[in-house]
């Protein structure tokens, strides 16, 4: 059974070294790195940690996504790394059938119509938000507004406790960020286990309008669906509601600062930010565990590929290579932020409210901000997303 | 003379096995697709004018998915005049 290195040398796909673990070039210019596998081509095998090989072209990471019965995710979407990750987020970490009716369990809990009745609470916590900014007089974005709206707001909907906030945001960030380990990986998914099971309990006694309710109702053909599920699935709503789009809007205010004409299109405008968000996420969008395990033998591209095979979706390079620069206005050009096929990104209509209302938000009361002159843009990597570490603003408030 | 039953000849085809629910049509184009009960999509069933046939490509270029495409519609039986 040949490997894929030897594969890869036999049939010349390309080799290129892409290393989100530690390449130290993410920490300085992300996208540059993104940019530069998607030229390697199409299809290339990346010979670091593991070795996998890489999809970086939009049909090709289209193709893989959408084709389930060859590319599984089992045992773990993580197969960028040196030491192997097994992750415990069902339903991502299921195949068809099961996943199919865990889906079809989950889906309706965050479609367009379930999740528009939150909007106002969204915008609600947007200018508290910005109120304590303006008080404070000056502004991280990242820490104060981007990090905040995400984790204030979802934690609220599952129906956790805000009073600690902060405590189980940092769960999040560890989760995403800080699991070189399997061992660290079991110790922070336990502690959001506890949390997460507490709610649920209380719940089922104390029905309520939210998320957690709404968990322990929900039923697969017919049945209760066994509580370890349950809390594993709370879990990947809980860590997937947070960093992902706390991340986008940084990477998003941070063209904004840069292009002032894009940023006034929007003020002069506002109904053209859903199309500027797409267009944002498109070009800006490091985030997503994208990694499938080839469950038989079959063939990609015309390159020979044997069960077992691991590959990374580059879905950054590939939705920036559909059109070389930003343009807010338009929006036939698509992109894979959210993912494609049958796991495509359960909470985007919720994300799309809040990136919207945020910056809707932002705009109609700080229509005017700026980078500090000396601003070098640095960024945390070495799981599968980058994100600003700091976006320092100097503020000046409608009105002033 | 009704001519613009003349005009009404396209429509969207959906294939919903590639459908994910996105959402790029049903917000992009309300007018030609409603959300289901999950976020799916739902192509409404009415012809539309060949010279909308351009926007109509933006739409199909939008789904990420791959999923839309446009098609000649059944034009209604000719008891209309022409």
């Amino acid at each position: 059974m040949s490997t894929m290195a030897e594969r890869a040398e036999a049939n010349g796909l390309p080799i290129h070294a892409f290393d989100l673990e530690h390449d130290e070039r993410l920490g300085f210019d992300p996208f540059a790195v993104w940019d530069e596998a998607t030229k390697a081509g199409p299809l290339f095998y990346s010979p670091v940690n593991r070795g996998f090989l890489v999809a970086s072209d939009f049909d090709t990471v289209r193709h893989v996504l959408q084709d389930f019965k060859v590319w599984s995710n089992l045992p773990s979407t993580i197969i960028y790394t040196k030491q192997p990750v097994i992750l415990d987020v069902p339903p991502l970490t299921m195949d068809p059938p099961d996943h199919t009716k865990y889906r079809r369990a989950l889906a309706p809990l965050f479609s367009p119509k379930a999740v528009a009745h939150l909007e106002g609470r969204i915008r609600e916590i947007c200018h508290e938000l910005i109120d304590a900014i303006l008080e404070k007089g000056s502004c991280d974005f990242t820490k104060d507004f981007a990090a905040l709206l995400p984790a204030l707001f979802f934690l609220e909907w599952l129906g956790l406790g805000t009073e600690d906030v902060d405590r189980m945001f940092h769960l999040a960030e560890r989760a995403t960020f800080d699991f070189p380990t399997q061992e660290e990986r079991n110790d922070i998914e336990a502690q959001i286990d506890f949390i997460v099971r507490g709610a649920m309990h209380a719940r089922r006694d104390d029905p309520r309008n939210d998320l957690a309710t709404a968990f322990v109702q929900m039923k697969v053909e017919g049945e209760d669906i066994p509580e370890d599920l349950l809390v594993g699935m709370a879990k990947l709503a809980f860590i997937a509601g947070q960093e992902t789009t706390s991340t986008q809007l940084g990477y998003i205010m941070w063209h904004l600062t840069q292009h002032p004409e894009d940023r006034q299109l929007l003020i002069d405008d506002p109904s053209r930010i859903p199309d500027a968000v797409e267009e944002l996420m498109r070009f800006y969008n490091t985030g997503g565990s994208a990694g499938r395990v080839a469950r038989q033998d079959g063939e990609l591209n015309g390159f020979p590929i044997k069960a077992g095979d691991r590959i990374f979706i580059a879905r950054c390079g590939a939705d920036r290579q559909l059109a070389p620069e930003v343009q807010l206005t338009r929006s036939g050009v698509p992109h894979s932020a959210f993912g494609l096929g049958i796991h495509r990104c359960i909470g985007s209509h919720v994300a799309r409210l809040e990136m919207q209302i945020g910056l809707e938000v932002w705009h109609e009361r700080i229509p005017n901000y700026r980078l500090p002159d000396d601003f070098v843009a640095k960024h945390r990597y070495g799981s599968f997303m980058q994100q600003l570490l700091t976006l320092p603003l100097e503020l000046e408030p409608a009105g002033t | 003379m009704d001519t613009s039953n003349e005009l009404k000849t396209l429509r969207f085809a959906l294939d919903s096995t590639l459908c994910s629910g996105h959402g790029r049509c049903y917000t992009l184009a309300p007018q030609w697709f409603d959300a289901d009960d999950i976020g799916y999509t739902v192509v409404k069933d009415q012809p539309i004018a060949a010279d909308e046939r351009d926007r109509m490509e933006e739409i199909v270029a939008a789904c990420p998915e791959g999923a839309l495409s446009i098609e000649q519609a059944h034009v209604a039986s000719a008891t209309g005049t022409a």
